[in-house]
């Protein structure tokens, strides 16, 4: 299994996969954006039937739509936040179209183009085995974009993520910050979409960081373990997917999903104990 | 450091103003604020905050109490009128104000120590979207504002290890940071005392009745240092600390300390004709007290008020 070349691009991939995923989960968590992430992962099927139907670039089509896509969410978000409850719940069921949406949007396109359609399932559920190299290339491109917005509007996305109210107050940018951190999120999904597909992104970019903040105990070190964690999950599903012959990104998501359920027994005990 | 040292040490604050000062804390004259559909919130309103105020907010849910801070943070921009912050326009005095806001507004599960959330205090805006200070001179300041709301010690805690009555006064920890000049005495002695604003919305909100004595106590020590306007419910708990009290109901009406007459309450609470205890207030005993009331109308907030 280690001698094959398939596995050594999975495993740099999962690798380049679990720097976003650690970065941009762990805001996305901390933040309660996994609606608006999983309205930007299924919205960028779009983008995918662009690509396809008039036989652009996949990863570049893929991510202006799905940015387009989750900033028009994000700006819906902003000006729900300025009125009251009731259009509050307009902006929700919006996002909950435009995740719709744009799916459909990228089915459609996709029936429309003569040929076969098969190599789009690897975007649904993730193709790790066969990511080509300009693929890895650009994987790596946004890991360092991502680095740097981080490094660059640190304590920003920090005061965002903590107290929005108490950062509005203070001054500081929040609504640029929001869309900024919307905008990171795009291009996560994006990246973490060959490996694990649209329709379980979002059970990676969020399993990892809610199991990393029970034992970290600052913004930063949650990021570095979610990160290895999705690291290892991947790596565990590759293996898992290799020796059972199942679906890589079935797979990687399934080991996930066991320890986020394993990391749940001991407190589940603790409380029936205190009850009885 | 025990209960006892922390309220007998000196306080690591500028020494108390020297006079109701030469330029108003808060000035808000002829101002009105209407939601985006014209719905009118608050209607010619006239107040006067002197420095050194200790000064209570208090009304029905939805009469104006929390639109009236973020009017006066400069979170919300008035229909009418002008609204001055020591002199200047609120957004202007950022630097001045430090602000409290509802309980539910943090989020309890970040993973952050009490000390880097009180450190947040002091951010303002830049070409990154924000910074502040966490350098020693900043982590000494944020640990003396921690030991005089009695949470020495507790600075490497994570937040959500903290009990409500805690995290409240972690929040005033917090926000006192926003100051642009140091409030320690003990490295400035003699200074100019820093004109500071501080704002609290419903910070007892979720504390039991002895923390809330207990969390307006420690407020209490920084009365006459900096100016502090507080909404709450908590009239009865609270009433010995406060040096004035305002009633916001679409307009604000200044009391003295003692404006606890039925009137008030009437005022306050509006007319109450069933049987409940704020019905037999405003009748000022002519009618015997009741065991609670059961008519919903009478407690249209029962969880917070009283």
């Amino acid at each position: 299994m280690l001698a094959s070349p398939f596995m050594h691009s999975a495993a740099l991939a999962s690798l380049l996969a679990a720097v976003a995923c650690g970065i941009v989960g762990t805001l996305v968590v901390q933040s309660r954006l996994t609606f608006l992430a999983g309205g930007a992962s299924h919205a960028a099927y779009g983008g995918i039937g662009i690509a396809f139907h008039w036989s652009l670039p996949v990863l570049p089509c893929t991510l202006l739509f799905s940015l387009a896509a989750s900033l028009l969410m994000g700006a819906l978000c902003l000006r729900g936040e300025c009125r009251d409850d009731s259009y509050a719940g307009k902006v929700d069921t919006a996002v909950g179209v435009l995740w719709a949406a744009g799916m459909a949007f990228g089915i459609i396109l996709v029936e429309c183009t003569p040929g076969y359609a098969g190599e789009l399932m690897g975007f649904l559920f993730g193709s790790i085995l066969t990511v080509p190299g300009d693929d890895l290339a650009v994987m790596a491109c946004f890991d360092v974009l991502l680095l740097a917005l981080l490094g660059c509007f640190r304590q920003g996305l920090w005061a965002l993520c903590l107290d929005r109210e108490f950062a509005r107050a203070r001054g500081l940018p929040v609504k640029a910050l929001f869309l900024l951190l919307v905008g990171m999120t795009a291009v996560a999904v994006v990246m973490l979409i060959r490996i694990v597909g649209l329709i379980l992104v979002l059970a990676l970019l969020t399993i990892p960081p809610y199991l990393a903040r029970s034992f970290c105990n600052s913004l930063y070190s949650t990021m570095l373990a979610a990160g290895t964690l999705s690291l290892l999950f991947c790596l565990a599903g590759l293996t898992l997917s290799w020796h059972a012959d199942l679906s890589s990104g079935a797979s990687i998501i399934a080991v996930a999903a066991a320890a986020y359920f394993l990391a749940h027994i001991p407190g589940f005990f603790t409380q029936r104990m205190r009850k009885n | 450091m025990s209960i006892e040292e922390i309220k007998t040490a000196p306080l690591p604050l500028a020494a108390p103003l020297a006079s109701a000062a030469d330029l108003p804390a808060v000035v808000l004259s002829d101002l009105a604020f209407s939601h985006e559909r014209g719905v009118p919130v608050l209607e010619d309103v006239n107040l006067n905050v002197g420095q050194g105020d200790f000064l209570a907010l208090l009304g029905p849910n939805g009469g104006g109490k929390s639109t009236l801070l973020r009017l006066i943070l400069g979170l919300e921009q008035p229909c009418c009128g002008s609204i001055t912050v020591f002199g200047r326009p609120p957004a202007e005095g950022s630097r001045q104000i430090g602000y409290v806001p509802q309980f539910s507004s943090m989020q309890r599960d970040f993973p952050a120590s009490v000390l880097d959330m009180v450190l947040m205090g002091g951010a303002s805006p830049d070409r990154r979207g924000g910074s502040w200070e966490s350098g020693p001179a900043a982590r000494e300041r944020a640990r003396s504002y921690l030991d005089l709301l009695g949470l020495g010690g507790l600075e490497k805690r994570g937040i959500g290890a903290l009990s409500g009555g805690q995290r409240q006064r972690a929040l005033v920890a917090r926000a006192l940071m926003g100051s642009n000049q140091k409030l320690d005495a003990r490295e400035a002695p003699c200074a100019a005392p820093s004109p500071f604003l501080l704002l609290l919305d419903e910070p007892t909100a979720s504390i039991d009745p002895e923390g809330k004595f207990c969390f307006y106590e420690f407020l209490d020590r920084l009365r006459g240092h900096i100016t502090i306007i507080v909404v709450s419910h908590d009239l009865f708990v609270a009433s010995p600390f406060f040096s004035g009290i305002v009633f916001v109901n679409k307009t604000v009406t200044e009391l003295e300390q003692s404006g606890l007459s039925p009137e008030n309450l009437t005022l306050l609470f509006g007319k109450h004709l069933h049987d409940c205890p704020i019905a037999d207030l405003q009748h000022a005993g002519n009618s015997p007290r009741h065991e609670g009331c059961t008519h919903p109308s009478c407690w249209p907030d029962r969880g917070n008020t009283v």
